[in-house]
């Protein structure tokens, strides 16, 4: 059986090999924090593996989390100023490859779909992918996908470029690549606390009895506040 | 009561533009202590709440190719392709894929599009490029700012109202299990996700026109299409 944790393993490995190339990145004035910052990031996507299994502690992930945020505060989160794309470069990329540029970011949908509606199969009486994970398992194939038919359509002289362009991709978004997992985590924190039944008794005090309806719009708006999806994109 | 000082104070760091995560992180921790939860406890919940929520952070298996692509060359090839498909505006083309994110959303597909994957490679390249096709020159970084914005957003509110109409998806089991809980009730999932319709349409109505206006804003904006263009269109 395919499992969604592997790919949480691959997305773990990339973020500690960007941090491995952040430490010897002098373009990079805060190369030590940044370093730290991704490597324990990619360190608590591999941990978390065993904290929802139940086989190591948590808290030792909250310490991880902390400090990752702990670092931002203090500004210890950079990036490298190494170039991105020239607009020659790109410019003479777009002139040798023309549309067909587009095949491997349109490769990544099209396996989507492949893999999450196709591939929803059992072999013997044990389903292929992950039960209720099957889309997150076709992202994780697509990419794989993906970067190969870039690779071999492009041909890059490094065997590192991906790597390489990832990891630039990445540094500019920062640590707004984790807020969405942060707020995420502050939700089931909320919940822990017991936010969600506060807000529920407020609104059933202010609302007349019968109007359950409203308090379940309510409950919904209250969630929509943190369950913003992604950052934005940067360029 | 006193848990819900969190929330506000997710309002105000917000508010006062301090950074996102750095807020959260120490709202989660204020609202643990507040809701005498022990510093284990709060640890424990941290810990927790981000091993089961990585999977919002998978986007960033993508950047390896998206990156790649790039340096080849594909965002200008998103500007070239859409400078030949006249009648598409910076608006059109963003209802457009609005409508595709949340169609895509509302069968289960969410992982089709996202900020890393669709907006910053493709969606924002060719909106840029309707602008540069229109306005010429006259798209200063300012425009190019809001194009990225209104990019970003067709995104998130397509996907946002959109994935709420597929049953098996978070939020929609959160709500039955938190009014279930809450009210005695008994919601069925299927009903939820079948009034996240006319929400739906909603969404896409009020966004959709805000995008379609953003045509008019970048006209104010940029005074108005090019010289060459209205020539064009006098002759």
């Amino acid at each position: 059986m395919i499992k969604v944790e592997w790919f949480y393993w691959l997305c773990g490995l990339i973020f500690i090999a960007v941090g491995v190339l952040t430490f010897p990145d002098r373009t990079n004035a805060k190369r030590y924090g940044s370093g730290t910052f991704w490597v324990l990031l990619g360190a608590s996507f591999i941990y978390g593996t065993y904290v929802v299994n139940k086989t190591a502690p948590a808290a030792v992930l909250g310490v991880a989390v902390i400090a990752m945020a702990g670092l931002v505060a203090a500004g210890q989160l950079g990036r490298g100023t190494a170039a991105g794309p020239s607009r020659t470069e790109q410019e003479a990329g777009a002139d040798r490859f023309g549309n067909r540029l587009f095949i491997p970011a349109l490769t990544i949908p099209v396996v989507v779909v492949i893999v999450a509606v196709g591939l929803k199969i059992h072999i013997g009486d044990r389903p292929l992918l992950e039960k209720d994970s099957e889309t997150l398992i076709g992202l994780g194939v697509a990419a794989i996908v993906a970067v190969i038919v870039g690779f071999l359509m492009l041909r890059p002289k490094s065997a590192l470029t991906p790597l390489n362009e990832g990891r630039r991709l990445l540094e500019a978004i920062g640590w707004a690549a984790v807020l969405p997992q942060m707020l995420a985590t502050l939700g089931q924190l909320f919940v822990a606390a017991g936010v969600g039944k506060q807000v529920g008794r407020l609104i059933k005090d202010v609302l007349p009895d019968g109007a359950s309806s409203c308090t379940a719009w309510a409950w919904r708006c209250s969630r929509s506040s943190w369950a913003t999806r992604s950052p934005r994109s940067r360029s | 009561m006193l848990v819900l000082i969190g929330v506000l104070l997710v309002v105000i760091g917000f508010a006062l533009r301090l950074n996102p995560l750095v807020v959260v992180t120490v709202a989660g921790i204020v609202t643990g202590f507040l809701g005498k939860l022990s510093p284990m406890a709060i640890l424990n919940a941290f810990g927790n709440g981000f091993a089961s929520s990585r999977s919002v952070t998978l986007f960033v298996l993508v950047l390896p190719v998206i990156g790649l692509i790039e340096r080849f060359g594909l965002q200008e090839q998103g500007r070239r392709l859409i400078g030949r498909l006249g009648a598409l505006t910076t608006g059109r083309l963003l209802v457009l894929y609005q409508l595709i994110r949340q169609i895509t959303a509302a069968v289960g597909l969410q992982p089709i599009g996202g900020p890393a994957q669709m907006v910053r490679p493709l969606i924002y390249p060719m909106a840029e490029g309707a602008a540069e096709r229109r306005y010429g020159d006259a798209v200063t970084d300012s425009v190019r700012e809001k194009i990225k914005g209104f990019s970003a957003s067709a995104d998130t509110v397509g996907v946002f109202f959109g994935e709420d109409i597929f049953v098996a998806i978070g939020s929609i089991l959160l709500i039955t299990g938190f009014v279930d809980s809450a009210y005695g009730l008994k919601l069925d999932a299927l009903h939820v996700a079948l009034w996240a319709i006319p929400t739906a349409v909603c969404a896409f109505v009020i966004h959709g026109a805000r995008l379609l206006n953003l045509d008019r804003r970048l006209n104010r904006m940029t005074s108005g299409p090019t010289a060459d263009k209205t020539e064009e269109a006098s002759r």
